[in-house]
């Protein structure tokens, strides 16, 4: 269960305020919010993930406020919980598929890289249709594939929130009805929560639940 | 594992020979070595030094020491002396064609490096109209002048002592029983000059300084004890007979019968004065020196 | 930390070019003070020990330093003759011993060096191959010209044209190589080593040629009278000294005029060297005296200088190096915000972004270092060219 109670934020040095009063998500839900550009939705996904701090209010994810926690271990439980998911896919150029993939395990201390680890990462890699591209670097894949790739690297810490922000702005119709059948099957066969910033309509028939974020900011 | 070690073993051996060769080689014996051009001083040096050097004198009996090409091997026992002894004037050609170390030459004459004769024979050869003139050279028996001689067994013996500091007392000794050899010889000779009065004619011109220092007038020809000259070479020295009367002619050695049978007819005797360049048949220097003077003086 | 150097190390490979330009120029940065002072300690160190090891140079007045240079290191500065018999004059003197030294000509680019053999006995100079000097016309090769050159005993060089002196004539002579020195380190591994008769006989003040007193060629005989032969151009002059024509070989005019380009005089002991250099003061004695090591040591004293202003360009260059450094971090830094963020995102510390960063900047300075070690070892290959170049060129 997430829910956001009174949040207020701003950036600094900008006219850009958020206000949500009260927004809950049920786990295992498969949530979209939608919206116009410029109203906050992105920064909610970071407010979630705890890598933004709400100036004011609270944002409890399975009955932790996680606003309140320190540093470490609000990231602690980012690392555990949340598999993020960008609209521009954010793989690392220098590194391969799958280096990318196990990105994760290489840059965070708690989390031990181990044989198994890379197996998994290669199982979820076939699963995804990339696993015979594990060596090749981002350049070399289409956009499809560096979706998926980005998708395995959320994905292989099997986390129980999946934040994706706009995981099919930058893919053909092809490749996003197979992006969101990928997330939608692992949330199905995880009990994960997936929350999806989109503003793909066609997209939304899929979820359980649509925030049109236009009524919360 | 035995046959792993002695073929390292081997190994390490032989590497251990191919290395550096000296420059001059070592002298291995304990004996300092002295190398000589000829054999008078090879005589003064044995005299002097007796057996506390090596005396090194590689020029075979039968050659003349003035004219001897000598193989690399043995211009390499020079090189590797302690100490070389040159006659000086000249002598050995074969000294300004090798490379030998110049602190170890001694010239033996360079005392009486001013008295050298300059040779008057023979035709020089120059290049272009201002080219310098080849030198003619000096004569260089100069021990047949017993002072001289004594001179250069003098030189020796401060050679031999420079060299071997320690031995300077036998030295002295040795020499000075070698110097009463010689300024007897050089008495004996004067004496025996006295009575000369003609000229003498001479084979060959290697009697330059025998004859300056004895106030001798000796007249070369260039005549081989074992040729018979031909009738140019006797009309040739008849008329210098004639110019110079004399019924003595000293050789280097015994010339053939028929030559002296020549001599005889023209009243001329027939004297064997070897020079000693090289090491005689039967004595020594000292013995052959005697038997020169014993021989003119038997005249 | 082992997957921090992970990644650092994946950036860069992957950025070879940007990786290698940074690794270089670091390097470089890095060894060139490094370097300089290594060129400038170890030339000094061989000058000095060159000039350390040779008590006294005897030789025409005029440049003290061309003296030394043309006597130590062979480098054919213009320099007055002397003739032979200051040699003999000096060994007259009892204070020690001379080596006469003619360096005036060379073969393929090496200079030939007449002398005698004390030389070699002197500087320590043993065959690695081959004997002595023991004819005119043989030669004995240093350890680099016989590698430059490919030559082993038996083989044959012929000296060259050139004169850099004011010789009427030079006349090339094909030289018998009988041996190859071990290395010494020393300039002499860059010299051919000849008897000074043989230099004498380039110089043409000795030759060989058939017996004109006695020819029947008469196109060869300018004059003859009944006591010298005058020959002409037409005569052959051998240039090539063999069994055969060894004995043809003599010289012409008085050998103590001949000439030296200096002589190498070692005392006894430390008075005789006093002595020796008192009664040149005194001009008992012409030309001059020099002890090498302290014309060296005035010859160096220039090179330190520029060398102090060579540092201090290297500090500043090194500082300045330092701030483009720094503004490089600071830039790829902003240039990888969105990588960073993407690790911040999926629960990358601030510290482990350092971590990873810093070890970027370890390998370029641990690979700059390599670099610069290397370049560093090289230098040591240059010591002769830079003493030759820059010091005494």
């Amino acid at each position: 269960m997430i829910e956001l109670k009174n949040i207020k934020f701003s950036y600094p040095n900008s006219d850009f305020h958020l206000s949500i009063n009260n927004l809950s998500i049920d786990a295992g839900q498969k949530t979209a919010v939608i919206g116009p550009s410029g109203f906050g939705k992105t920064t909610m996904l970071n407010l979630i993930a705890g890598i933004l701090l709400p100036e004011s209010g609270s944002v409890i994810i399975k009955e932790k406020e996680i606003n309140n926690l320190q540093d470490a271990e609000r990231r602690n439980f980012r690392i555990k919980e949340i598999g993020f998911v960008f609209q521009d896919f954010k793989l690392l150029e220098y590194l391969n598929v799958l280096d990318n993939i196990l990105l994760p395990y290489r840059i965070n201390n708690t989390l031990k890289l181990k044989d198994e680890t890379h197996t998994v990462a290669k199982e979820l890699a076939q699963t995804l249709k990339i696993g015979n591209k594990l060596n090749k670097y981002p350049a070399k894949l289409s956009h499809g594939e560096r979706q998926r790739v980005a998708i395995c690297r959320a994905l292989l810490n099997k986390p129980s929130i999946i934040l994706a922000d706009e995981p099919t702005g930058n893919l053909d119709p092809t490749n996003k009805n197979h992006i969101i059948d990928i997330l939608f099957e692992y949330v199905e066969n995880y009990g994960s929560t997936l929350i999806t910033v989109t503003h793909d309509h066609d997209l939304l028939k899929g979820f359980n639940k649509v925030i049109d974020f236009q009524n919360f900011s | 594992m035995k046959n792993i070690i002695l073929l390292i073993l081997a190994v390490f051996i032989l590497l251990s020979c191919g290395e550096k060769k000296d420059h001059q080689e070592t002298n291995t014996s304990l004996k300092p070595r002295v190398a000589v051009v000829n054999y008078p001083l090879n005589y003064f040096t044995i005299r002097i030094a007796d057996n506390i050097v090596d005396v090194v004198y590689p020029v075979p009996g039968d050659i003349d020491p003035a004219y001897w090409e000598p193989e690399p091997q043995q211009v390499e026992l020079y090189q590797n002396a302690d100490l070389i002894i040159l006659n000086g004037a000249d002598y050995a050609k074969w000294i300004e064609k090798v490379s030998l170390p110049k602190r170890k030459i001694i010239n033996s004459s360079l005392a009486i490096k001013d008295n050298y004769i300059k040779l008057q024979e023979g035709i020089t050869h120059s290049h272009g109209p201002k080219g310098k003139h080849e030198h003619k050279g000096f004569a260089f028996t100069t021990w047949l002048n017993f002072k001289y001689a004594i001179i250069q067994a003098e030189a020796v013996k401060d050679a031999l002592i420079k060299l071997l500091p320690d031995s300077k007392d036998n030295f002295e000794k040795n020499f000075s029983s070698l110097k009463n050899d010689l300024e007897n010889l050089d008495k004996r000779m004067s004496e025996i000059s006295l009575n000369i009065s003609e000229p003498i004619i001479a084979s060959h011109h290697v009697y330059q300084y025998f004859a300056e220092g004895y106030d001798i007038n000796i007249i070369s020809v260039l005549w081989e004890p074992t040729d018979m000259p031909d009738e140019i070479e006797w009309e040739k020295f008849d008329k210098l007979l004639k110019a110079n009367p004399t019924s003595i002619m000293i050789w280097e050695d015994e010339p053939v019968p028929k030559l002296e049978q020549e001599l005889l007819k023209r009243e001329i005797q027939v004297v064997v004065f070897n020079p000693g360049s090289n090491t005689p048949a039967n004595g020594d220097f000292l013995d052959l020196m005697k038997t020169n003077i014993f021989n003119l003086g038997e005249i | 930390m082992k997957q921090s150097f992970y990644l650092a190390y994946k950036y860069l490979t992957f950025n070879k070019f940007r990786t290698l330009v940074l690794i270089a120029s670091i390097g470089i940065i890095i060894f060139l003070p490094n370097g300089l002072q290594k060129l400038i300690t170890e030339s000094e160190q061989q000058m000095m020990s060159r000039a350390n090891s040779t008590p006294l140079i005897v030789g025409a007045k005029g440049s003290s330093t061309d003296l030394v240079i043309n006597s130590l290191y062979f480098q054919q500065e213009k320099i007055e003759n002397i003739k032979s018999n200051v040699a003999d004059k000096l060994d007259d003197t009892g204070l020690g011993y001379s080596i006469p030294i003619l360096s005036a000509f060379n073969a393929r680019g090496f200079p030939i060096v007449g002398t005698t053999l004390e030389y070699f006995t002197f500087r320590k100079l043993n065959l690695q191959n081959g004997r002595n000097i023991t004819y005119i016309g043989e030669c004995v090769v240093g350890y680099k010209v016989a590698q430059d050159l490919n030559l082993s005993p038996g083989d044959s060089l012929i000296s060259s044209p050139e004169n850099y002196f004011d010789f009427a004539g030079v006349y090339p002579l094909k030289m018998n190589v009988v041996g190859i020195l071990n290395p010494s380190d020393t300039p002499d591994d860059k010299a051919i080593f000849t008897d000074l008769k043989t230099n004498w006989i380039i110089v043409g003040l000795g030759h060989g040629h058939q017996d004109v007193t006695k020819t029947t060629d008469q196109s060869i005989i300018l004059n003859k009278d009944s006591s010298n032969v005058t020959a002409n151009a037409k005569l052959f002059i051998y240039n090539e000294i063999n069994q055969k024509t060894l004995e043809s070989f003599h010289f012409h005019g008085d050998i103590r005029n001949y000439p030296l380009t200096s002589v190498i005089f070692v005392p006894k002991d430390q008075k005789s060297n006093t002595i020796l250099r008192g009664r040149f003061e005194a001009a008992e004695l012409p030309n001059q005296i020099v002890v090498p090591v302290k014309v060296v040591g005035n010859l160096l004293q220039s090179i330190f200088r520029i060398k102090e202003i060579f540092n201090t360009v290297f500090v500043l260059v090194g500082f300045a190096t330092i701030l483009i450094l720094g503004l490089i971090v600071t830039l790829s830094i902003r240039l990888r915000k969105d990588e960073i963020f993407t690790m911040f995102t999926i629960g990358s510390s601030r510290a482990k972004v350092t971590e990873i960063i810093s070890f970027e900047l370890l390998i370029i300075i641990i690979c700059s270092a390599a670099v610069a070690l290397v370049l560093y070892y090289l230098t040591g290959f240059f010591i002769e060219e830079f003493i030759n170049y820059y010091i005494i060129g």
